[in-house]
């Protein structure tokens, strides 16, 4: 059992590896999508391919999200979800090198997934997570009592 | 007013003369002075109308009623000011270069309201326990604004990478219908999640731009300093008057929301009836290029002691 989070607890020690986490999800997953439009589906005319390629960004996205609040909300095991994310991120970019696509979106393509996972298992995060658990459980009891009072 | 600044044209020119002329046939006037008057903090104050050709109409006087210091609404119109051709022409012989600025401006904005959205959302869900059990609004809030935000702060690295590998494509979203509308919404969506200001300013600045054709930093320099300033707290955008109650709720369960207008605000009740009376044929929201929209600005000046 670790010791109780607070809210000042959680903005000093876990916020900034919290929003650096979902920071470079969006990255990854933003500079996909752009490597998508440069590379794989290039010879497309954007009218045909444009929307499907922002809307499959799109679904991604609320999955990031989903997986994010999931994670907040003290539910540990969606971490996984969003390393499903980088890890498709990062195979969806490794291969548009021969596509010769800009060096530096590329560059910067692979290293967001990258940074993204280690992010994910940096110590900050993992005792933020085993916290939020804890938050979660105190918060099933609260509302058990609150049911128990009520019946 | 008796002296007319002989010589240099700053009085009652035929511009300012039709200006006035036209505000005062398209828009209710009598509505919307009781439409101010009804709000306790803004009783009596001035109304002045700046149009697209930056004809400054005072429609009326600041009376000390309210307060001693005296406090202005602003309404500011802000249209497309050149010809469609005209304007066409401008975009394909602007440098690409200042456009990357904007877009990674705008997508520095948009994330910066992503960060605001996952703070006051986990700040409420820490805050939990002691507020008991998550119920079915927090969640759909934490929900709509999470994602509305992280949709756009996604969009914006997405336009910013395209305008450095394929600028073609940004165009051709701009031309986009479902693409705009799906903006808007996602503007008045994030809102919806965020009442801090720095949205408000943003969506300002968006609309501004948006409506205008200038580039942010024109639209930016527009402003004085002391403008700038009241701006960012006192501006607000009229695009979804129903935002209210929900970031009232918001508020209440993220607990410590700081409170950071301390100065006089116009409250959305009051932007609504000013809307109401302003009449149909004006325009609320602003869409970047579809053109036949006129938008126009409220803002509350107070002036204030340095």
């Amino acid at each position: 059992m670790s010791e109780e989070l607070t809210l000042r607890g959680f903005f000093r020690e876990h916020f900034l590896g919290f929003i650096a986490g979902i920071f470079a999800a969006y990255f990854s997953l933003g500079l996909s999508v752009v490597l998508a439009f440069v590379t794989y589906f290039r010879h497309l005319p954007l009218a045909d391919s444009g929307l499907y390629i922002l809307l499959t960004g799109a679904v991604l996205t609320l999955l990031i999200v989903h997986g994010n609040l999931m994670v907040l909300w003290g539910r540990p095991q969606w971490v996984w979800l969003l390393i499903g994310v980088f890890v498709a991120c990062l195979l969806f970019v490794l291969p548009t090198i021969v596509y010769d696509p800009h060096r530096g979106l590329y560059g910067l393509a692979l290293l967001f997934p990258l940074l993204g996972l280690l992010f994910l298992n940096s110590r900050g995060q993992r005792d933020m997570r085993r916290k939020l658990v804890d938050i979660r459980q105190q918060r099933e009891t609260l509302r058990r009592a609150l049911a128990q009072r009520r019946t | 007013m008796s002296n007319p600044l002989p010589g240099i044209g700053m009085d009652s020119s035929p511009s300012q003369f039709l200006a006035r002329q036209r505000i005062e046939s398209q828009i209710n006037l009598p509505q919307l002075f009781a439409a101010i008057d009804a709000d306790p903090g803004i009783v009596g104050a001035g109304v002045v109308y700046i149009d697209t050709d930056f004809n400054v109409v005072t429609l009326r006087e600041f009376q000390p009623i309210c307060s001693i210091q005296p406090k202005r609404i602003i309404l500011r119109e802000a249209q497309k000011y050149i010809a469609p051709t005209q304007f066409a022409q401008q975009v394909q012989n602007n440098p690409r270069e200042s456009r990357l600025v904007m877009e990674a401006v705008n997508t520095t904005l948009s994330c910066a309201g992503a960060v605001l959205s996952w703070t006051v959302i986990a700040s409420g869900s820490i805050l939990v326990p002691f507020t008991a059990g998550a119920s079915g609004v927090v969640v759909a809030i934490a929900y709509t604004a999470a994602g509305a935000s992280s949709l756009q702060c996604i969009n914006g690295i997405v336009r910013t990478g395209l305008e450095i590998a394929k600028p073609e494509a940004n165009d051709w979203l701009d031309s986009e219908a479902w693409y705009q509308n799906a903006s808007i919404g996602l503007d008045a969506a994030s809102l919806l999640g965020v009442g801090a200001s720095a949205l408000t300013t943003i969506k300002l600045v968006r609309i501004a731009k948006a409506t205008t054709g200038k580039t942010l930093r024109e639209v930016l320099r527009g402003l004085s300093r002391q403008e700038r300033a009241k701006l960012t707290k006192e501006l607000l955008s009229i695009n979804d008057p129903r935002m209210t109650p929900k970031m009232l709720k918001l508020k209440q369960l993220a607990g410590e929301l700081p409170k950071r207008y301390t100065t006089t605000q116009l409250k959305h009740g009051t932007v609504t009836q000013i809307k109401d009376s302003l009449g149909a044929a004006i325009g609320l929201t602003g869409s970047a290029l579809s053109g036949n929209v006129k938008t126009i600005a409220v803002g509350l000046y107070e002036e204030f002691d340095e």
